[in-house]
């Protein structure tokens, strides 16, 4: 009788008899997305608190625009 | 799943809203660029008249509509949407760019309105403006990568992915 060399496991949530994947792991390159992602997440946050929120969604514009309007001093 | 002909049709839509979204964030970026670096105030208001235009005309359709095409994609062919780390991390990158260049129009149409109601000058709104052109070298960049992905489609299954296959080989042996 031949036994099976297909690896078969339950430590990580596999069912008994359901064969190990191939592309079992996180591959190198989602790591590298995750962590430039996160830096760029850092980044957007620091920009956005350090300029006091979300002051360029519109308010300080309107306010800007008022005093461009014509006729003011 | 969706018949072959209705998959090409949907494949079709998607290259073509997500390929015309990229040339269009690049359209987007010359101007931006022209309305930051010219001392020329007529072609600067000119500049943010036509991003507001093609922003709200042209970008956001294609961007939405690139969204909406690639989900059927992954909902509707093998590959699903949570089953392949390309795809997934194509799908966030698609949301959040949607999502984001949703947030900044708003900035863009003022810039616009001020171009035409104000005597508007190439050294008005200076951070704004250089926002607004950052925004658009960041989205081209993000389109770009995910043209990358789609094209190369690079390994990698999900926990969920890797799961649901086990589950199918289990089920053909």
């Amino acid at each position: 009788m031949t036994q099976s060399t297909r690896k078969v496991g339950t430590a990580s949530g596999r069912g008994p008899g359901v064969p190990a994947h191939p592309d079992a792991g996180t591959p190198r390159w989602v790591i590298v997305f995750g962590l430039i992602a996160a830096a760029l997440f850092l980044v957007f946050l620091t920009v956005h608190l350090a300029g006091g929120g979300l002051h360029h969604h519109g308010a300080n514009l309107l306010r800007a625009s008022t005093a461009h309007s014509p006729g003011q001093p | 799943m969706l018949t072959p002909a209705l998959r090409k049709f949907t494949l079709t839509a998607h290259v073509t809203t997500s390929v015309g979204w990229l040339g269009a964030v690049a359209a987007f970026l010359v101007l931006a660029a022209a309305g930051l670096a010219s001392a020329d105030a007529q072609l600067v208001r000119a500049a943010y008249l036509t991003m507001d235009l093609l922003g709200w005309f042209l970008i956001v359709p294609l961007s939405l509509a690139s969204l909406l095409t690639g989900l059927v994609q992954g909902v509707g062919t093998r590959w699903g949407l949570l089953q392949h780390y390309w795809v997934l991390i194509k799908l966030l990158m698609t949301a959040l760019a949607t999502l984001v260049l949703l947030l900044h129009m708003d900035p863009v149409s003022n810039l616009a309105r001020l171009a035409r109601e104000t005597p508007f000058t190439p050294l008005d709104f200076h951070a704004l403006r250089v926002q607004v052109a950052v925004d658009a070298g960041a989205a081209l960049l993000v389109l770009l990568v995910a043209t990358v992905m789609s094209v190369f489609k690079p390994r990698g299954l999900t926990p969920y992915g890797r799961r649901r296959q086990g589950r199918e080989m289990a089920l053909s042996d």
